[in-house]
This record gives structure tokens, C-alpha cells and sequence, in this order.
């Protein structure tokens, strides 16, 4: 893990106040969103993304990398992996 | 671990030498169980097969997945006593095929050569899994 603990903190208690980049912010609205309500994600999202510098190919990548942690946050927590 | 330098968990080492220290076998049990405990917190609640017991088929998942990665992921968080894999890689032990694609698919995409850096991956992951509230 290359993130600080102070941030790792800032990110876990409100991402919204945590001290990383505008563009940053930006990745982690759309990464909650697809964690929370993938439906609710749509095009104007990927816009925003575009207009904080991300192209297509890392839309894709944030989008299999937060898909893939949801996957496995879930087989974690359905297979016990973790919880007593 | 010095047992000696330090007061036992239960507060009665009364400067006794570690020799001497009727307490310093219940201190290192107590820190195995602990050990133990925590290990085994970690482990799936489904039959897992250990590294010792792995067929070739899982072996070869195992090794495979695990050279898609960056080398700076080569140190797992979850460290095992049996030198194993990570307990949510054995988790997916029982269907090797399974446990192949799927840490591939994310060995892939940690990959130096796309967009992201290490951080904003970092961000992502650690997001996803306070979202979910995800204790591993």
C-alpha cells in the first residue's frame, strides 16, 4: 500500500473532504456511484470523467477496477474471508 | 520477541528472569493462540486446500496469477503461516479455473502500461471497500 495512512484515514472517515486532486475527486464520485447504484451511473458521468482528463481507456480501467473490488468485497464478506 | 525484556500480559512478571518466569509459557501461548486466532479469522468459511495439498492444475493457477502482477504487489498484506497464498486467493481454491481468471483479471489491470497509477488504483480499491463496508 503506497497511500499514506493519514490519507487512507481521510478517505475511509469522507472522501469528499479528503485531500487529493480535483481529478481525483472526480474518479472517486463515479467509483461510489458504480459501488452504490451502477444504474444510476450515466453518460453525463463519463463526460465528467473526460472533462477531468481521463480517456477511454482509463474509464475502462477505474470502471474493472472498482467492479473487480466489488466482486471480491463480495466474496470476501460471502465466504467469511475476514469476519470471525 | 525478547519474553524476558517485557512484562507478561498479565502484569506479574515481577522482574523474574525469563528462566524463571512461571507466566513466560502461558505468555507465549497466549501469543500463539493469538497468532492462531488472527489467522484464522482471515480464513474462508468453505474447505480450503493448503499449498501442500494443491494438485498441479492449482498450483499452476496460483503461479500464473501471480505473475501478472506488478512486482511491488509481490508482498501480500495477508501474510499465511503456511506460506500459502493470500486467504481470499485460497478462498477461491476448489474451482483453480476460478481462482486463475479471476486474480489475473485484476493482475492486468494494476498493470503499469494503462492509465491509472499505483495511487489512484489504491484510492479506488480502498474506496470500494469502505463503500461496502468490507472488513478484509
Amino acid at each position: 500500500m503506497t497511500l499514506d495512512k493519514a490519507l487512507v484515514e481521510a478517505l475511509e472517515k469522507d472522501y469528499t473532504t479528503a485531500p487529493i486532486s480535483p481529478q481525483d475527486r472526480v474518479m472517486l464520485d463515479y467509483v461510489v456511484q458504480l459501488t452504490k447504484d451502477a444504474t444510476k451511473v450515466w453518460k453525463d458521468d463519463h463526460d465528467r470523467l473526460r472533462a477531468a482528463g481521463f480517456d477511454d481507456q482509463a474509464i475502462l480501467q477505474i470502471t474493472l477496477i472498482a467492479s473487480w473490488f466489488n466482486y471480491i468485497n463480495r466474496v470476501a464478506d460471502a465466504l467469511g474471508v475476514g469476519r470471525e | 520477541m525478547n519474553l524476558s525484556a517485557r512484562p507478561s500480559r498479565l502484569g506479574k512478571n515481577r522482574g523474574l528472569a525469563h528462566s524463571e518466569n512461571p507466566f513466560r509459557v502461558m505468555n507465549g501461548s497466549i501469543l500463539r493462540q493469538t497468532l492462531v486466532r488472527k489467522a484464522s479469522i482471515f480464513m474462508a468459511w468453505i474447505r480450503t486446500i493448503p499449498i501442500a495439498e494443491a494438485s498441479a492444475e492449482l498450483k499452476q493457477a496460483m503461479e500464473s496469477q501471480k505473475a501478472l502482477y506488478p512486482i511491488e504487489y509481490a508482498t501480500p498484506v495477508h501474510k499465511t503461516e503456511d506460506g500459502g497464498p493470500a486467504p481470499i486467493v485460497a478462498s477461491h481454491s476448489l474451482i483453480p479455473q476460478a481462482l486463475y481468471h479471476a486474480f489475473a483479471t485484476f493482475g492486468v489491470l494494476t498493470s503499469p502500461d494503462l492509465p491509472l497509477s499505483r495511487r489512484q488504483q489504491e484510492m479506488i480499491t480502498t474506496l470500494v471497500s469502505v463503500t461496502n463496508r468490507c472488513v478484509y
